[in-house]
């Protein structure tokens, strides 16, 4: 039986998973976005530069929530970038790397 | 509104390298990093970290009953530079008209930071750890122990905040305010500094690398500097030998982000054209500069830019002085006016410490060594948190040739 | 009477954030022994219906404090556009932002596991307020924060005027701000600054003998010019002066009120108002009204007297919320609401109005304005 892609990936875009969505909720108390509900977040947007526009100290601020929140560790705000692509990279990051 | 002339006729320092001009000289000249491992107070998970801290107590040396290692540093200062101005002798009613103008960005915060400490462990410390908290302590305790009555004021502008006390200094000055001003930056060590600058991600454990290819962020310092700036016909007049000329400088702002220079780091370049053209010279004056440098990925990248834009294609000697004494937040401006003006005095240009490649992107390399070289005009910069740009121009005083 | 006005500098727009009008009831956490103190403050986030939220939500209160005075004081189009590099900015904070500070601090030095943040530590730096405020407005000129105590307000305030009269820049804003926090209290508690009850401050009332007064917070905001920058300024600053009294016995207030209109080339006649920054303190008060006295028997009395820090409370740079009604009395040439009038009502509109206060520990502080 065919995949079929189209369809899932129809689906997927803009739907969180139980994952996602606790992560977006970390990212809005992390970075005061008091005017945003996280399960509003396209978890597939950008986050930095265009989306929600968040700059280098907002990814410190992440990499902090990151290690309140999931035991995670980084060291290096180079590895955050990669990590903080998105929702959903954030969230698939997490899912690798957690601790607790 | 008439402009007066405005020289230096004397410095006092205090830092990682020693409690002298003389002592700092030395270590300049053989190329000897003040960086130890921090010992002023424990941090527990983080790492040994390699700072610029002041070797022994300076409330031994400053002669204050009581105060904050902020103050004990700045009046130990101030009293060499009185000293050295040839001051100390001055009676009480010629001090009426001498002012203080510092820069201080952590005050009393060492002792604020142990009554936060312990009261978070449910000990009441009382007040007194919180009463010296105020950064205009140090300049105040200045004033009071060398009982000076003239214009005080403490500017707390980041990074820049040294060399903006001077600038406020020698307005003062000029424009006749005050005709003589102590003037420069004292800051201490902080728990608050040191897990601030660590949770920004660019701290290096082992020190900073200035404009290395492979540097991993700054280092952070003590200590203070302080300059006695005076009217070039105040000087003449009571016969006060002039160390060199500050004839131009400019504070300007970024205006980009909280943090981050602006891109090709074009408020520093502001500063230091405008700081020039104050001074009556260009670019291809000026023999040595004192970089901000403090090893930062971003710093010395937009640093490095500025540079380049004033004064490519003939580059002066550049350093950056920060591994000798750690990076000293509001001294900082202070201490690097005052190797500039050593490097005048002595015919020299101290090693940017730290550097083994030069970044490649850089086209221009820092001075390796501590070398020899015939200097007439000196700058030093200074960039800050915030946005702020500082850029102070010296110049030798005509006819004085023997260093001292 | 001939004025210095080469040596005055242009006021183009004014915005100032009150606390609320009555004391009320603030609890210090219990680590800090979890008393209630009575203070004048401020909405708990002041900022919020002058800041965008992209930009709010990373704001001390100290700084929402000064951005959104600055805000209020410079709207659009009262400045040529790309002012930009000639713009300056100069803030006077005596605390800064104590919140963040404090906030940061204990993620650090906390018990147990401490996730500071970085925000925090960047808000932290007294010229936080004051950078905001240039990347508010594109000023890139020079950006000077002055922490000096009870004469921070001042003290910038004059930087400015320098700038703007050696033509560094054509524009400045001059902001005073002090937020309210726990520790301010203590550090204020530290210095014999407090009283405990919660009546609200009445200085220089006849009735009033309190030992102490009210902690309070706020922020003003200047936006200045050099003299003909601007057409239609509102007011104008003729002179400002502050420092530690001088002389062998510390100098009066009216020795340094006089210098201070003589630099300015006025005299007390010219003078219809004289704002106070007595705060209900009885022994402050009283050597308010001593120097008040002397400046009536010279001037022979013709100016009236005014106080504003039962509106405000005490904190660092509450001269800077106190000349902001003076600069609205020269405008309006009448008292604001907020100016309490000590005895009989100024003659003749107010076209000059002095700024007056002193500390406990010899600072004096004052600003003339114009009309």
């Amino acid at each position: 039986m065919p995949r079929r892609h189209g369809a899932a990936s129809f689906l997927r875009k803009g739907i969180m998973d139980a994952l996602e969505l606790e992560v977006a909720k970390g990212i809005v108390e992390a970075l005061n976005l008091q005017q945003v509900a996280p399960e509003g977040i396209d978890p597939t947007a950008p986050l930095f530069g265009e989306g929600l526009g968040l700059d280098s100290i907002d990814a410190l601020e992440l990499i902090v929530m990151l290690h309140r929140n999931y035991g995670i560790k980084i060291a290096d705000a180079e590895i955050g970038k990669a990590a903080f692509a998105s929702v959903g990279a954030l969230a698939a990051f997490v899912r690798e790397r957690r601790v607790t | 509104m008439t402009e007066r002339r405005v020289v230096i006729t004397g410095m006092g320092i205090v830092s990682a390298l020693g409690w002298t001009l003389e002592e700092t000289w030395f270590a300049l000249r053989d190329e000897r990093s003040g960086l130890r491992q921090l010992s002023l107070f424990r941090l527990d998970d983080r790492p040994a970290l390699l700072v610029g801290e002041v070797k022994e107590d300076p409330a031994a040396r400053s002669g204050l009953r009581l105060g904050s290692r902020t103050e004990h540093l700045a009046v130990c200062a101030a009293r060499q530079a009185f000293e050295h101005a040839g001051l100390s002798s001055l009676p009480l009613e010629a001090r009426r008209s001498i002012g203080v103008a510092l820069g201080v960005c952590t005050g009393g915060m060492l002792d604020s930071e142990e009554y936060v400490a312990q009261t978070l462990c449910e000990i009441d410390p009382g007040l007194e750890l919180l009463r010296r908290h105020e950064c205009s302590c140090a300049t105040n305790a200045i004033a009071e122990a060398l009982s000076l009555g003239g214009p005080c004021s403490t500017v707390s502008v980041a990074c820049t905040s040294g060399a903006a006390a001077i600038s406020v200094a020698r307005d003062m000055i000029a424009s006749g305010e005050a005709d003589m001003m102590l003037a420069g930056g004292a800051d201490s060590l902080t728990r608050l500094t040191v897990c601030g600058f660590l949770s920004l991600l660019v701290v290096a454990p082992d020190g900073c690398k200035p404009f290395d290819a492979r540097r991993a962020g700054m280092c952070l310092g003590e200590g203070a500097g302080i300059l006695a700036l005076e009217s070039e016909a105040h000087a003449q007049a009571r016969g006060a030998r002039a160390l060199a000329r500050l004839c131009g400088a400019a504070n300007t702002c970024d205006a980009h982000h909280c943090t981050a220079p602006a891109p090709g780091g074009a408020g520093i370049v502001r500063a230091m054209q405008t700081a020039l053209a104050e001074a009556g010279l260009s670019p291809e004056d000026v023999d040595y500069v004192n970089a901000h440098g403090t090893g930062t990925i971003d710093n010395d990248i937009a640093e490095g830019k500025a540079l380049t834009e004033v004064f490519s294609p003939r580059f002066p000697w550049i350093s950056s002085t920060k591994r000798f004494f750690g990076h000293t937040l509001a001294a900082a401006g202070a201490i690097e006016a005052i190797v500039a003006i050593l490097a005048l005095r002595r015919q020299y240009v101290p090693a940017n410490l730290g550097l083994e490649v030069a970044d490649p992107s850089l086209p221009f390399t820092p001075c390796l060594h501590t070398t020899p070289a015939a200097l007439r005009v000196v700058m030093s910069n200074s960039l800050g948190f915030g946005g702020s740009n500082a850029s102070l121009v010296f110049s030798r005083v005509a006819g004085e040739e023997k260093a001292s | 009477m001939i004025e210095a006005r080469h040596l005055a500098v242009d006021v183009v727009g004014v915005g100032s954030i009150f606390p609320a009008s009555a004391p009320e009831m603030r609890a210090l956490p219990q680590e800090l022994g979890g008393e209630s103190y009575p203070t004048y403050a401020c909405a708990a986030a002041p900022g919020k219906d002058l800041i965008a939220p992209g930009k709010l939500r990373r704001l001390g209160r100290a700084q929402q404090l000064a951005l959104g005075a600055t805000l209020c004081a410079a709207p659009d189009g009262a400045l040529p556009p790309d002012v930009g590099e000639r713009g300056a900015v100069c803030v006077g904070t005596g605390l800064g932002e104590t919140g963040s500070t404090a906030a940061f601090l204990k993620s650090v030095l906390g018990p147990g596991q401490r996730f500071p943040r970085p925000s925090h530590f960047i808000n932290s730096v007294h010229n936080a307020l004051a950078s905001e405020i240039a990347m508010e407005l594109g000023f890139k000129g020079e950006n000077c924060t002055v922490t000096h105590g009870a004469i921070s307000f001042e003290l910038a305030l004059r930087r400015a005027m320098f700038l703007l009269l050696a033509r560094r820049c054509d524009a400045a804003v001059v902001c005073g701000a002090d937020e309210w926090t726990p520790y301010a209290v203590k550090f204020g508690q530290a210095h014999g600054w407090w009283r405990r009850s919660p009546d609200p401050l009445a200085p220089m009332a006849e009735a009033s003998a309190q030992a102490g007064a009210l902690p309070g917070e706020g922020a003003a905001a200047f936006l200045l010019a050099r003299s003909g920058f601007v057409p239609d300024p509102i007011a104008r600053i003729a002179a400002c002066a502050a420092r530690l009294g001088r002389g062998g016995a510390r100098e009066t207030g009216r020795v340094f009120l006089e210098s201070l209109i003589g630099e300015a080339g006025a005299q007390w006649a010219d003078i219809q108002l004289v704002v106070l920054g007595a705060n209900g303190d009885a022994r402050t008060d009283a050597a308010y009204s001593g120097v008040i006295e002397e400046c009536l028997a010279v001037a022979g009395g013709n100016f009236a007297c005014a106080v504003y820090k039962h509106a405000t409370g005490e904190f660092c740079t509450a001269s800077a919320l106190g000349t902001a009604l003076a600069v609205e009395a020269v405008h309006t040439g009448a008292l604001p609401d907020r100016l309490r009038l000590l005895h009989a009502a100024p003659a003749e509109r107010i076209t000059r109005a002095l700024v007056y206060h002193a500390s406990p520990s010899g600072y004096h502080g004052a600003c003339l304005v114009a009309s």
